[in-house]
């Protein structure tokens, strides 16, 4: 049998990457305990109130795209080869999340359209671990 | 506070000149600055440099002083500013504000870069937002663009037209990196970098150098008989609007996704000013891609939220439209020297409300010349709205 590779997260903390198929995984936000806001990626102080005791909670997997655009040029030490997508999703939290967006054909995309959060194997380091990534791809249509 | 005014301005050309120093380029603005003020450098009481990117020819640590001693070694205060695309026109505001607060009475400010061909790029090549292909200057403004095209109905062309009407003033202008008009077509048909962002719609990587010299109003009559007066200032940097309400119910399902708090910055710069934005005869604003004037010229109220890329298509932004904005071809045609680009923008607000613009003169709105200017110069290190009266 194959020995099962380890998946590490692109950053550290930026989601959970489930540990069994009948986990799901999620995006790490973190709460303010003073003023109740909600923030993506986390951050050390709330960026309305600035109180220092924010606690991380697990985030909506499924969010509205506000905009996106098609990019045409690879970026160097990028993993995203072009023409590919990036978006804003607006998670119910009122989080904002600056994201690459999975979709197999672009033209499909549409502002206001419903999106999921998926993680997804990125690349391999040097340690032959996955390093995994997220992204966002369209809900897939009911037939 | 007392009054302030600009004496002088000068620049060296925009473009590529790899045969050049930054020191040389510094220099030479400033001297044309200088000269221009009628203000002996023994005069200057302190100088205040925008300069962003080490390397690529900008040397080492310390580049202002390297630019300034050269010209005379009179050991005043030489402070260097790094607020990305806003280094100089922040310096710009210190000078200002030092002089009006009476701790000198002539200060020079300049701005001065070489940069490399290519993407900028934003953060280290293994961050977390290089890997995931989020790190692309371009695209941020092609979101904003697609979003606008959603909600108001405007078409890619209108945004192509901010480029054509830049390059035509850009023609007119001999400081331009881009002296030379293109078409609607070539335009739209140039490569497409992130829709509907086109490579003509991007503002290209620039040496150059600029400078202004200020100076208190009571002091100027014994350097020079006409000056332009710097009238309000407004400085800042984004603020985050609060998305969940009291009862926990989000504000609003679409979040602001504005660069900054440009709208508030404006308002403030108006009421110091004691002017509203139909006062307003010729701007400068920040159009490193095509979306940022759209942007801008709603942010500062000189059209409503929605008209603006109309406005641009409808000719009303040219020289002789009903608001002329960008009048020496902008960040698109006059270039982006990003250190140098906010001295660039004072520059030519300094020469149209003087009446020294040229070919690119601005008639102003009773016909004899621009009265009122602003310049809009942003940046990821913050922004500055200033307004200037002849």
């Amino acid at each position: 049998m194959q020995e099962k590779r380890q998946k590490v997260a692109i950053k550290e903390g930026l989601f959970k990457i489930p540990s069994s198929p009948q986990e799901k995984g999620y995006l790490v936000g973190v709460k303010c305990q003073g003023c109740g806001e909600v923030f993506f990626p986390r951050r050390s102080f709330c960026a309305w109130c600035s109180s220092p005791d924010l606690k991380e909670t697990p985030l909506s997997n499924r969010g509205k795209l506000f905009t996106y655009t098609i990019i045409r040029q690879t970026l160097p030490g990028s993993a995203m080869i072009a023409p590919y997508a990036v978006g804003q999703v607006v998670l119910p939290e009122g989080v904002t999340v600056h994201t690459a967006i999975a979709c197999d054909d672009l033209n499909d995309l549409k502002i206001g359209m419903e999106m999921d959060m998926v993680i997804e194997k990125i690349k391999d380091n040097e340690a032959g671990q996955e390093v995994m990534g997220f992204k966002f791809k369209p809900v897939a249509k009911k037939r | 506070m007392r009054e302030v005014v600009i004496l002088g301005a000068g620049l060296h050309r925009f473009g590529r000149f790899p045969e050049k120093s930054v020191e040389e380029m510094g220099r030479e603005a400033i001297w044309k600055a200088l000269q221009d003020a009628n203000v002996p450098f023994r005069d200057i009481e302190a100088a205040y440099c925008g300069r962003v990117l080490p390397g690529a020819g900008n040397g080492g640590m310390g580049v202002g002083l390297r630019v300034i001693t050269e010209l005379g070694q009179t050991g005043i205060p030489v402070i260097n500013f790094e607020q990305a695309c806003a280094s100089s026109s922040t310096a710009f505001r210190e000078a200002y504000l030092a002089v009006a607060n009476g701790v000198y009475d002539v200060a020079l400010v300049a701005g001065f870069e070489k940069m490399q061909r290519g993407l900028i790029q934003v953060t280290e090549t293994s961050s977390y937002d290089q890997v995931m292909g989020l790190a692309v200057t371009p695209s941020w403004y092609a979101m904003r663009a697609r979003r606008y095209i959603h909600d108001y109905g405007a078409t890619p062309e209108m945004f192509a037209q901010v480029s054509v009407v830049s390059h035509r003033n850009g023609e007119l202008n001999p400081n331009a990196q881009y002296q030379k008009a293109c078409t609607l077509e070539e335009v739209m048909n140039s490569r497409l970098i992130a829709d509907p962002i086109t490579l003509l719609q991007c503002s290209p990587t620039t040496d150059g150098a600029g400078a202004v010299v200020v100076c208190a109003k009571e002091k100027a009559a014994q350097y020079k008989s006409r000056w332009v007066t710097v009238v309000a200032h407004a400085c800042g940097t984004g603020a985050y609007v609060k998305q969940m309400g009291e009862d926990g119910a989000l504000v609003s399902e679409d979040p602001e996704v504005m660069e900054g708090p440009l709208e508030k910055l404006a308002k403030k710069a108006y009421e110091r000013a004691s002017i509203g934005p139909e006062d307003v005869e010729v701007a400068q604003v920040h159009d490193a891609f095509t979306p940022g004037l759209i942007s801008a010229i709603e942010a500062l109220s000189l059209f409503n939220k929605g008209e603006g890329a109309r406005a641009v298509w409808e000719g009303k932004t040219e020289i002789n439209g009903k608001m002329p904005v960008n009048t020496d071809g902008g960040l698109l045609s006059r270039g982006h020297p990003i250190g140098a680009t906010g001295t660039g923008m004072i520059h030519e607000i300094y020469r149209q409300l003087m009446g020294e613009a040229g070919p690119r003169q601005v008639k102003g709105r009773k016909g004899n010349g621009p009265k009122v200017g602003m310049v809009q110069n942003s940046g990821i290190g913050g922004m500055n709205i200033l307004i200037f009266k002849n």
